[in-house]
């Protein structure tokens, strides 16, 4: 099971799955929105990744298979196990304490919506 | 209609599933089908170049990565690594000589040798398309589509509906133009999309 820090891949990974299931080339796009553009897998490093996190049990494979009419029927799903949304969590738990500390420092706004 | 596939398997789509064999035979068991398909997911959102410069930045480091988690022994890594950055790199500079000084100088630049339309398609009737128009109204200017997408081949609730495909011509031919109009679930069109494929 990995210790935080998490690797921003791995972090990734595991935000995409978060709420729901997705297949790889989905976790891939979503990764890739979600950090503006900042991390941009290929599908060595996307499907490493996923090996390790199946390995490590944060991730599973899921049993939905989509509707041959709808999709590609042979696209395989995965979703977070209950390990990795305790390892997401203590991941995000520790980036909002290293911003509270940042907000302290005024290096960063007091508030993420402010105008 | 049905739903167009992803893995119609072009030239392309062949030699990146040989370039899938540098990885560990578990590896490829386990993951290579859906490497495969994230090939084609990115060729078709993205192009055929967007796809290969993300598969080039990414295969040495993730085949050397793969093998390491297969523990081989470093020797084997070493040639691994020349084997997957040289042979490919290689390969793909005399493929790319040859069609650049014989498919392109023989018709250059002309994508529509290759490209296949739906029957009453016209480039007049898809000019005359404006954001707004229903279902019904692009059907009179331009007929029914070759294939419609929906459901979970988007990413959007809605539809798409492509006019023009590949395969116009067998030989001599570098790129095809999808044209491609998109609804909103009511039916009501969202966007157009003229777009170029090199195969």
């Amino acid at each position: 099971m990995p210790s935080a820090p998490l690797t921003p891949i791995t972090l990734h990974i595991l935000l995409a799955l978060s709420q729901k299931e997705r297949h790889g080339y989905d976790i891939m796009k979503h990764a890739e929105e979600d950090s503006n553009g900042a991390v941009r897998l290929g599908p060595g490093t996307l499907y490493s990744s996923i090996k390790r996190l199946l390995h490590d049990r944060l991730i599973e494979e899921a049993d939905i298979r989509p509707d041959a009419e709808m999709d590609d029927e042979r696209r395989r799903y995965y979703r977070l196990t209950a390990q990795g949304k305790s390892v997401l969590s203590t991941e995000l738990e520790r980036l909002d304490a290293v911003c509270a500390i940042g907000r302290g420092l005024d290096l960063l706004p007091h508030s993420s919506f402010a105008a | 209609m049905t739903a167009r596939p992803l893995t119609a398997r072009t030239f392309s789509h062949r030699l990146y599933d040989l370039l899938l064999l540098l990885y560990p035979r578990s590896f490829r068991n386990r993951f290579g089908l859906e490497m495969s398909q994230i090939f084609a997911g990115l060729h078709h959102d993205r192009g055929l170049a967007h796809a290969w410069l993300r598969v080039i930045k990414d295969l040495p480091s993730s085949f050397l990565k793969a093998h390491l988690q297969e523990k081989v022994s470093s020797s084997k890594v070493i040639r691994g690594v020349a084997f997957a950055i040289y042979v490919p790199l290689g390969i793909m500079f005399i493929i790319g000589s040859v069609l650049f000084f014989t498919v392109e100088a023989y018709f250059p630049l002309v994508p529509t040798i290759d490209t296949r339309v739906s029957d009453g398609f016209t480039m007049e009737g898809f000019d005359a398309i404006q954001l707004g128009m229903s279902a019904e109204e692009v059907h009179a200017l331009i007929g029914q589509p070759l294939v419609m997408q929906q459901g979970m081949a988007l990413d959007f609730n809605g539809s798409c509906r492509i006019y023009s495909e590949d395969g116009a011509s067998k030989y001599w031919d570098f790129a095809w133009v999808e044209q491609r109009v998109c609804f909103d679930e009511y039916g009501v069109v969202t966007s157009k999309h003229s777009e170029w494929f090199y195969n």
